[in-house]
């Protein structure tokens, strides 16, 4: 239970002093509550003594009810007292689950879906939450509960509370068992509650292809196979709670019964004092109510515990970036880049996807990476900014090991537009700037040919985009992650197929854009139209994960290959090409 | 905040037909609840006469006697409670197994409109949390609340017929009680509604963020995710609290009421209220009488706050459910194989926005390429989006065959129109889920597909048509998506196909030769081609080039190259590194 104990001490031991206030409370709450009746007594007896107990009974009658008053307010103070922390808590892993989502990188990553994701933050973080709350609860009170007639049962007779104690014993034994299950099926349900957010939020995403498919009928037969398989697994988990939930107290009735059935007869024989008897008898039935309360505690335990596990599965897992003790500094201007023998695998693949590539590039060169669909391109990329760790040495940045620099300096240093472009539901300024200053938006906004598109916005770059960047057209969300990337001052500028978005002229205007940048960063372009590749420095040919050529354009132009065959076809499928 | 809520009532009769469906497992729970109570209630009495009567006076075979029926009472009792529990449970999951089923499905059929304004992550949430909250204040019992009611009602009845008088001043209590709970009770409903609010905003933003990872971590904008995420976590986290708060106090209300109660009591028993003094046995009975009559109404009142989270829940899910915002279909069908297409003064703005398409006509004839070029953002994506009824709403007339568009049934529609969409959408399955999507469709039409789509290497790595692919399709890349994506159209069969940029991150000898291979398959079919890349719509046999929502050209390639218009400066900016042009 190394989990449940983890999660005690990192979020409810802060909370301490709270808890602490809680139980005197409760503590209060339940003295207050045996008293009244003592008070009420008091003035039934008064009141049976005739007028002359009025008074007596008046004032008895006023106590009640200012206790009654009184006890509103401390029952209402020890259940905040115990829930609060619960909620605070429950905050707290949201908030350190979404912050290490965002620390993990993509490597870690992949291996969950977003919507599992979510279920996690919310579903699971939430169900921690009666761990802090209820059952910290329930577990004063069941303590207090049982120590108070535990040693009240060992006073009277320390051999009758063994005896006693069997029953409950077994009753415990049996629950082992039944715990064993329960954290199966929570587990199980939980994962399936994550399968279930995933297959909602991905067909959601994915509706635009479902509704033109007609596909909805076979989503919704895919998802009810997951919903069913959640019943299952639910209603398993019914099974077992209704035998787990009352067995405790069931433990502690048959012992009543033992004791009457056969301690009974010894009483009445005089083998037992009938006085001892009976208060142990008394003693045990008022157990049953705080054996019910325990199994109900135990149950809670085990089903945070499953989801304990899946929080710790994001929270736990070292980082893919780990900090290194001395990391060197990002460059300070546009660095060489030097790779070496590079091959990569992606996680959980078997064949690598990048094979033995080399190639150095001069600080503030422009390399150029072309070839086919899969070849690797995009690939090559998230290798150099780091979304996938390269292997140690194979990539030098001013001759420093990429993996030696400080991740969150390299990535300040160097800006890349992924190929895919994703737009948040926020403004259109808001989605280049991302939070920086405004200044130069217009010139951003120009640069990356949105211009036109922004004036016909209905607001301009105040126009809310929608989630993902729908209410845009697929070039201009494009045109915006183009702009989001050149608002930022990198040193190193990867442009994955970003070009493709816009017509030539543009191609054109930004290549020399960025050519005149001074400083010049460092560039990498990938591109399928070899138009915007001629004046690199470098072009390497990929295919198939490899380096199949590489060379200056004119070189490549000059010998048989992927390139030649490019171009011309590019200049040639309008009839009679030039080289 | 506009809080016309409807009432709990209507929402929970709304439910009607779900817990109809498990009506059998509630009326067990329904049965059970009242016997295990009275077992439960029935041990100490057995205990206190077997005491009483028997071991204080001797009496062994009495008390044999009543220690077997004690153990009846104990194992009955068990069993009516744990048949309680798990018929309660039983209903409950099967209720809202059902409900989420009915969630999905309808979120499902709504238009694009609708998610072009709805975050992904707050629908997300009616399906999940909203749903599961439904469920645990289901199981919570939330239905034996109507036991509570007759145990109050019988419990009252029992004290009128001691003494009337005594009851009715006990009942003066009643109005204030009920109006202090039902204040509460509103105050929690309010606030759980806000609870939902709050969550489904948190686990929207939660789930774009996460969905866009990639760019908050290459642009450094991790810190200011974390803000956003933890100020919406703050408003979640303190409604969440204040609605702890009158929980808490409505509980412990009841319980100093029923002290209270008894203060009134013995005043009465005084005098006070200008009646006799009474007896005090009298009195003792109403004393534990009071204890019984607030036992039901503290579960009462703890129920009442579980329903109100319950219709928090259900007023965000019918909320979702009551929204008929579907795209209308008709009743034709197209006679025969899809013929031709002819637009009519076409006009179309998305909801709130100025015209993207301003009165376009054009007609395609069956087996005609029709290619539509044009900056980006001049509408050509949505004159897609409209012949496959993504959007309805559109005005003046696209008719295929001579029937309207929006006469047509969605089958018919989706039996003659095929897309490849500009935005690829891959699903976590195997390949062949990819390219069905579902449908009938053999596995030998499906390689046929790939085969000529050029897809053939990359499915073979993925391990066939058995081959998995990830969330999202991010073990293929995008141009590889696209491929899926184009051979998933060509092996739906449809007369008439979309080509909305279907190749426009695929490399050009690639799309070269599946414009070689696809060729022949698309003679016969009516085609649409959208692209950038003008090398793939020179040989249309119509070339519209829009601007703006309107089509300023129009002609074959040659024509268009001729009139030196438009289309010549884009074909001359596309390739401009070769200075003379011929044709
Ligand atoms: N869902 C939407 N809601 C509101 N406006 C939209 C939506 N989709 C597109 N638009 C707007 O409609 C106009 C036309 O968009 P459309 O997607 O048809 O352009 P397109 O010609 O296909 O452009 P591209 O070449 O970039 O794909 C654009 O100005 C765009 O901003
Ligand atoms: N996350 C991943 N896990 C496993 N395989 C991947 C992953 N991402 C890409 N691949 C595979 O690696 C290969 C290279 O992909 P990459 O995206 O680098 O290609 P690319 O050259 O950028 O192609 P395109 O021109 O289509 O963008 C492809 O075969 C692809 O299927
Ligand atoms: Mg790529
Ligand atoms: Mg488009």
């Amino acid at each position: 239970m190394t989990t449940v104990t983890r999660f005690v001490r990192r979020y409810m031991l802060p909370y301490a002093k709270w808890y602490a206030a809680g139980t005197l409370c409760l503590w209060l709450t339940n003295w207050i509550a045996v008293t009244i009746p003592l008070y009420v007594a008091e003035g039934i007896d008064a009141l049976a003594k005739g007028p002359a107990g009025r008074d007596t009974a008046l004032s008895s009658a006023l106590v009640v009810a200012v206790l009654g008053v009184i006890v509103i307010g401390i029952r209402t103070a020890s259940r905040l007292l115990f829930f609060t922390p619960g909620r605070l808590v429950e905050a707290e892993v949201k908030h350190d689950v979404f912050a290490r989502i965002l620390a993990h990188q993509p490597s870690t990553l992949d291996r969950f879906a977003t919507g599992d994701l979510i279920s996690r933050v919310s579903n699971d973080a939430g169900m921690v939450r009666m761990l802090a709350g209820f059952a910290s609860l329930g577990v004063v009170n069941t303590v207090a509960a049982l120590t108070l007639t535990g040693s009240q049962m060992v006073r009277i007779s320390p051999t009758l509370a063994a005896l006693a104690a069997l029953p409950l014993l077994g009753s415990f034994l049996v629950i082992q068992v039944f715990m064993t299950q329960l954290h199966r099926i929570t587990r199980a349900m939980q994962d399936l509650s994550g399968e279930l957010s995933e297959a909602a939020l991905s067909s959601y995403q994915g509706v635009a292809t479902i509704q033109a498919f007609g596909a909805g009928p076979a989503f919704e037969a895919r998802f009810e196979e997951k919903n069913q398989a959640f019943l299952k697994v639910v209603l398993q988990r019914a099974n077992v709670r209704t035998v787990f939930g009352p067995i405790l107290s069931l433990g502690a009735a048959v012992n009543v019964f033992l004791l009457l059935r056969y301690g009974g007869p010894q009483a009445i024989t005089g083998e037992l004092s009938v006085g001892d008897l009976v208060a142990f008898m008394t003693l045990v039935a008022y157990l049953t109510g705080p054996m019910r309360g325990m199994s109900f505690i135990f149950a809670l335990v085990k089903q945070s515990q499953a989801s304990l596990e899946r929080l710790e599965e994001v929270l736990d897992v070292p980082l893919d970036r780990p900090d290194l003790p001395d990391p060197a500094p990002p460059p300070g201007e546009a660095p060489a880049i030097e790779v070496h023998g590079l091959t990569f695998t992606y996680p959980g693949e078997t064949s690598p996807t990048l094979r033995d590539i080399s190639f150095s590039l001069p600080a503030g060169g422009t390399l150029g990476v072309v070839g086919p669909t899969g070849s690797g391109k995009t690939t090559l990329l998230r290798v150099l900014a780091r979304l996938y760790d390269p292997p140690a040495d194979a990539i030098r940045i001013d001759g420093t090991c990429v993996r030696c620099i400080d991740l969150d300096g390299w990535r300040e240093a160097m800006t890349l537009v992924p190929q895919k472009s994703y737009l948040f539901s926020e403004s259109l300024a808001d989605n280049i700037l991302l939070g920086g200053p405004r200044g130069g938006l217009d010139a951003l906004v120009a640069l990356a040919a949105l211009d036109v598109d922004v004036a016909a916005l209905p607001e301009g770059v105040e126009t809310q985009v929608g989630e993902a960047g729908v209410t845009l057209s697929g070039g201009q969300r494009q045109r915006t992650a183009l702009a989001r990337g050149l608002a930022r001052p990198g040193r190193v500028l990867m442009l994955d197929d970003v070009l493709s978005a816009v017509d030539h002229k543009t191609e054109q205007q930004l290549v020399d854009v960025l050519r005149s940048r001074s400083p010049r960063p460092t560039t990498v372009l990938v591109a399928h139209r070899l138009s915007a590749l001629q004046h690199a420095d470098l072009i390497l040919v990929l295919d198939g994960g490899r380096v199949v050529d590489s060379g200056t354009h004119a070189e490549l132009l000059a010998r048989d290959g992927i390139y030649r065959d490019t171009w011309l076809h590019q200049t040639e499928s309008e009839g009679g090409g030039h080289g | 905040m506009a809080e016309s809520s409807p009432s709990v009532g209507s929402l929970l009769w709304r439910l009607g037909p779900y817990v109809r469906a498990d009506a059998p497992y509630y009326l067990v729970a329904l049965l059970a609840a009242p016997a295990s109570t009275a077992l439960v209630v029935a041990q100490p009495w057995l205990l206190k006469r077997a005491i009483d009567e028997h071991i204080l006076t001797g009496d062994v075979p009495g008390l044999v006697w009543i220690a077997w029926l004690y153990l009846g009472a104990v194992l009955v009792g068990f069993a009516a409670e744990a048949l309680y529990m798990l018929a309660l449970s039983y209903g409950a999951m099967r209720t809202i197994v059902a409900v989420r089923r009915d969630v999905y499905a309808h979120t499902l059929r709504l238009e694009r409109a609708y998610f072009d304004k709805q975050p992904t992550g707050k629908l997300l949430t009616r399906v999940t949390s909203d749903v599961d909250a439904l469920g645990e204040t289901l199981t919570a019992g939330a239905v034996t609340i109507v036991l509570d009611v007759l145990l109050v009602m019988g419990v009252l009845g029992a004290m009128f017929a001691f003494d009337a008088k005594l009851t009715g001043i006990l009942l003066l209590i009643g109005p204030p009680l009920a109006i202090v709970v039902n204040l509460v009770r509103a105050r929690l409903r309010t606030l759980f509604v806000r609870v939902r609010t709050a969550l489904s905003a948190l686990n929207a933003y939660a789930s774009e963020r996460i969905t866009g990872l990639d760019v908050v971590q290459l642009y450094r904008d991790e810190a200011r995710t974390l803000e956003s995420f933890d100020e919406k976590l703050g408003v979640y986290r303190d409604t969440t609290i204040q609605s702890n708060f009158w929980d808490a106090l409505l509980f412990a209300i009841v319980d100093g009421l029923s002290s209270i109660c008894m203060a009134l009591l013995l005043w009465y028993g005084a005098g006070v209220f200008g009646a006799s003094i009474v007896s005090a046995g009298l009195l003792a009975a109403f004393i534990e009488y009071i204890s019984r009559l607030f036992e039901p109404i503290r579960e009462f009142s703890q129920k009442l706050a579980v329903i109100q989270r319950a219709a928090a829940a259900l007023e965000k899910i019918f909320g979702l459910l009551d929204t008929h915002a579907f795209v209308p279909f008709g009743d034709r069908e197209l006679p025969g194989e899809l013929g031709s297409i002819e637009v009519t003064d076409l006009a179309f703005a998305y909801e709130g926005g100025p015209d993207v398409l301003k009165g376009l006509s054009f007609a395609v004839r069956s087996g005609q390429t029709v290619a539509v070029v044009g900056r980006t953002g001049s509408g050509k994506s949505t004159i897609g989006r409209l012949l496959t009824r993504a959007y309805a709403g559109y005005r003046g007339a696209i008719r295929l065959d001579g029937i309207e568009l929006s006469e047509l049934t969605a089958d018919s529609l989706r039996r003659s129109i095929g897309v490849v969409q500009q935005d690829v959408q891959l699903f976590k399955g195997t390949v062949r889920f990819n390219l069905t999507l579902g449908a009938p469709i053999d596995d030998a039409t499906l390689l046929d597909a790939i085969r000529l789509c050029r897809a053939d290497a990359l499915v073979e790595r993925l391990g066939g048509l058995d081959g998995r692919i990830e969330h999202q399709g991010r073990n293929v890349s995008v141009g590889e998506g696209q491929l899926l994506s184009f051979a998933r159209t060509l092996a739906a069969h449809t007369p008439m196909v979309i080509l909305d940029e279907a190749t426009a991150n695929v490399d050009s000898l690639t799309e070269a030769r599946i414009q070689a291979a696809t060729d022949v398959l698309l003679e016969r079919r009516t085609v649409i081609v959208i692209a950038h890349r003008l090398s793939t719509v020179m040989r249309a046999d119509q070339i519209l080039v829009m601007d703006a929502g309107r089509i300023v050209e129009r002609g074959t390639h040659a024509e268009l190259m001729a009139s030196s218009g438009v289309y010549h400066g884009l074909f001359e900016s596309q390739f401009v590194e070769r200075p003379e042009d011929t044709e």
